[in-house]
């Protein structure tokens, strides 16, 4: 992810979060939404979809073997 | 520090307080990015006895150029009317330790500024803190774009203040960092000692969570053990 940041910046990952849906409120369309959000629940929620991310990832991998 | 000059009186800066953050953006803009340039091409040259020369040019060049910058007096007349002497006393005693030497600042959340408390409002990532994610967003693309623009660290500084510099319980909204808009109007006149008491501030809270995430730095871990 640190790559990603570097790469592309922090606004595509204001995409990436807007995408998701996870932070919608009432009112404001998903970009809107995602800013409005606090940040530390975000960060939290993509630490930790990255981790569930990377487990079935693994999962499927062990699977494979 | 004030001193007269044909029948009137100049003043230069003796303090950071006595320079705005907007003086020190121009001065950058207009004398320090071409000095830093020509003092990285002095140092390339491989004849000693010309580096030596030219970077001893350029210090009298800029000593010169801040010498008029700060008290407005215009550059040819400071070379006209002014010894070396006394340029380079007034550049070595005060300004060239206010424009470049690393200062011990006391680090404060609370201001004072045009008959106002202020406070910072830390990019600390906590589960009760109420920063938006706009409100970090704002912050790094901000600084990442002038960095791409090379207007230099000062700049940068200026839309930090108004990102993270508040009154009160005042919330973070984009109007905070518009260009031209109120706040950035009267931060250009935040005296310098504040502006980098907040740089110092926020360099310290923000190197703690702004460039790894913890799902990358378990990561990083994995990667280390291999």
């Amino acid at each position: 992810m640190t790559a990603h940041f570097a790469k592309w910046g922090w606004v595509s990952f204001l995409s990436y979060v807007a995408e998701s849906k996870v932070f919608d409120v009432a009112g404001f369309d998903s970009i809107e939404s995602a800013k409005r959000a606090k940040c530390f629940n975000v960060f939290v929620w993509a630490s930790e979809k990255k981790d569930k991310d990377e487990t079935l990832a693994h999962y499927y991998e062990q699977l494979n073997k | 520090m004030i001193f007269k000059y044909k029948g009137t009186e100049y003043r230069y800066p003796a303090a950071l307080e006595d320079i705005t953050l907007q003086q020190r953006i121009d001065f950058h803009r207009r004398y320090g990015i071409p000095f830093d340039k020509a003092v990285t091409e002095a140092q390339a040259l491989e004849d000693e006895a010309a580096r030596t020369l030219e970077l001893t040019d350029l210090q009298l060049s800029i000593a010169c150029q801040a010498f008029a910058f700060f008290t407005g007096i215009p550059e040819e007349e400071v070379k006209e009317n002014f010894s070396l002497e006394q340029v380079m006393n007034v550049y070595n005693v005060s300004l060239a330790m206010l424009l470049y030497s690393e200062k011990e600042l006391e680090i404060r959340e609370e201001f004072e500024f045009n008959n106002e408390k202020w406070v910072l409002a830390p990019p600390s990532l906590t589960p009760t803190s109420e920063m938006t994610f706009n409100e970090f967003l704002s912050g790094k693309e901000i600084v990442r774009q002038l960095e791409a623009l090379g207007n230099g660290r000062f700049e940068s500084l200026l839309y930090l203040c108004c990102i993270y510099l508040r009154r009160p319980d005042e919330a973070f909204t984009e109007e905070l960092v518009e260009a031209r808009g109120d706040r950035m109007e009267l931060f250009k006149n935040l005296p310098l000692d504040i502006a980098l008491s907040v740089g110092f501030f926020l360099s310290d809270s923000m190197l703690t969570f702004s460039k790894v995430l913890a799902s990358s730095k378990k990561v990083e871990e994995e990667k280390a053990r291999i």
